[in-house]
């Protein structure tokens, strides 16, 4: 069952303190993820969108979608790519993966794990990026890259599913935040 | 009391602030976006990677070679156009080649120029500015505390290291956020010197488009 915040003007504040929290650990593992070397730097493994799939729960819409607007913005900033395509690519596929996550989230509820719900967000996210690739850079290259991207990005989201599931399990912080807000 | 603004270096020796150079990069954005020629955009190419260089930046020269290469090899692989000549039995066409160059070099060189004029002390104004700023200030705790990160136990550190941020800067507060940071900036000596570098790379950028505009394509491109 999902689990949203309750609504007070210090609740507010700290809602916001919270999404604050989490794009900058986006950030964090954004830049762990540019240090994986990759051909093209746009392709990306997607760990940065650990705090999105865990925030499915703990954020409603609009603070979810400020989260995805900080990640985006956050990582054009700290990366140096605000002013580049690479900047698009993230926001283009950030926005379709978290609203098709959100979409399956709120639909299925519990009975989709996290590892189905960011499957389903990688597959939508990477079909963007593809779009956007063949429009900006590949033209109709781009079908080429496709089925290898959505297979990667099939197996790297399932591999973050499951780190979502046990890291929402286990997490000391995670429950706190949920506790005291 | 007057916060000193945190400045970033543009040469050596020269300082600008964060808020100048993103607009510098906003106007040397178009006309580099609309140059035609591929030879001018490469040559503007290596001027960011050279103002890169210059202002203390890394610069993935190789990476950037890789990541053109495989663009155009894309391009190559849809026809279209004068056949240029058949290597391996392939088709290598104009149209395609130029295609591809255009594409490459967008790609490349708006990083380059990006890379160039977005720093990370940059604050955006207003509500929402401040809670970027907000979130670049719990960023740079979080790696002041990267080192913590252990592979053997990567839940557990991880949720460690965001016990350890929460307490260190008061998470979850109520407060204003931080306006900027001087961690991640050098304090330059202000002065006009960096505006002025600034003012001249966009006029001289606006000048080159604007002459490759009336004497169109003179190397080649489009």
């Amino acid at each position: 069952m999902a689990r949203t915040l309750t609504s007070s003007p210090t609740s507010s504040a700290r809602r916001l303190d919270l999404v604050a929290l989490l794009g900058a650990v986006c950030m964090f593992l954004s830049a762990i993820e540019y240090m994986i070397p990759k051909p093209i730097p746009f392709l990306r493994v997607g760990i940065a969108n650990l705090p999105i799939l865990i925030s499915l729960d703990l954020l409603p819409v609009p603070l979810l979608l400020l989260l995805v607007v900080l990640k985006v913005l956050g990582q054009g900033i700290v990366g140096g790519s605000l002013f580049s395509y690479v900047f698009l690519f993230s926001a283009a596929g950030s926005f379709s993966s978290a609203l098709a996550m959100l979409f399956v989230r709120r639909i299925f509820g519990g009975r989709i794990t996290l590892v189905g719900v960011g499957v389903i967000g990688a597959l939508c996210g990477n079909a963007a990026q593809i779009l956007l690739a063949r429009v900006l850079i590949f033209g109709e290259g781009a079908w080429l890259i496709a089925p290898p991207f959505l297979a990667l990005g099939t197996i790297t989201a399932v591999l973050l599913g499951i780190f979502a599931e046990r890291f929402a399990k286990r997490s000391r912080w995670l429950a706190g935040i949920r506790g005291s807000l | 009391m007057i916060r000193e603004r945190p400045l970033s270096p543009v040469i050596p020796g020269v300082y600008a602030s964060p808020h100048a150079l993103f607009i510098c990069g906003a106007l040397l954005f178009p006309p580099f976006l609309l140059q035609q020629d591929v030879v001018v955009r490469a040559g503007l190419i290596l001027g960011f990677m050279l103002l890169n260089a210059l202002s203390g930046k890394r610069v993935r020269f190789f990476q950037f070679v890789v990541v053109a290469v495989g663009i155009v090899m894309f391009n190559l692989l849809i026809p279209t156009g004068k056949v240029l000549a058949t290597p391996l039995g392939l088709p290598l066409t104009e149209g395609a080649l130029k295609s591809g160059l255009m594409k490459a070099t967008a790609m490349t060189g708006l990083l380059a120029l990006s890379q160039f004029s977005i720093r990370p002390s940059l604050r955006l104004p207003g509500r929402f500015g401040g809670l970027v700023g907000r979130s670049l200030f719990y960023f740079e705790a979080i790696m002041n505390e990267r080192s913590t990160v252990d592979r053997k136990d990567i839940i557990g550190s991880i949720d460690t290291l965001l016990l350890s941020v929460g307490k260190a800067t008061g998470f979850p507060s109520t407060n204003s956020p931080p306006t900027g940071s001087a961690s991640t900036a050098a304090q330059g000596k202000p002065g006009l010197a960096g505006p002025a570098v600034l003012v001249l790379l966009v006029a001289g950028n606006w000048g080159l488009f604007a002459f490759t505009l009336v004497h169109p394509h003179p190397f080649w491109g489009g």
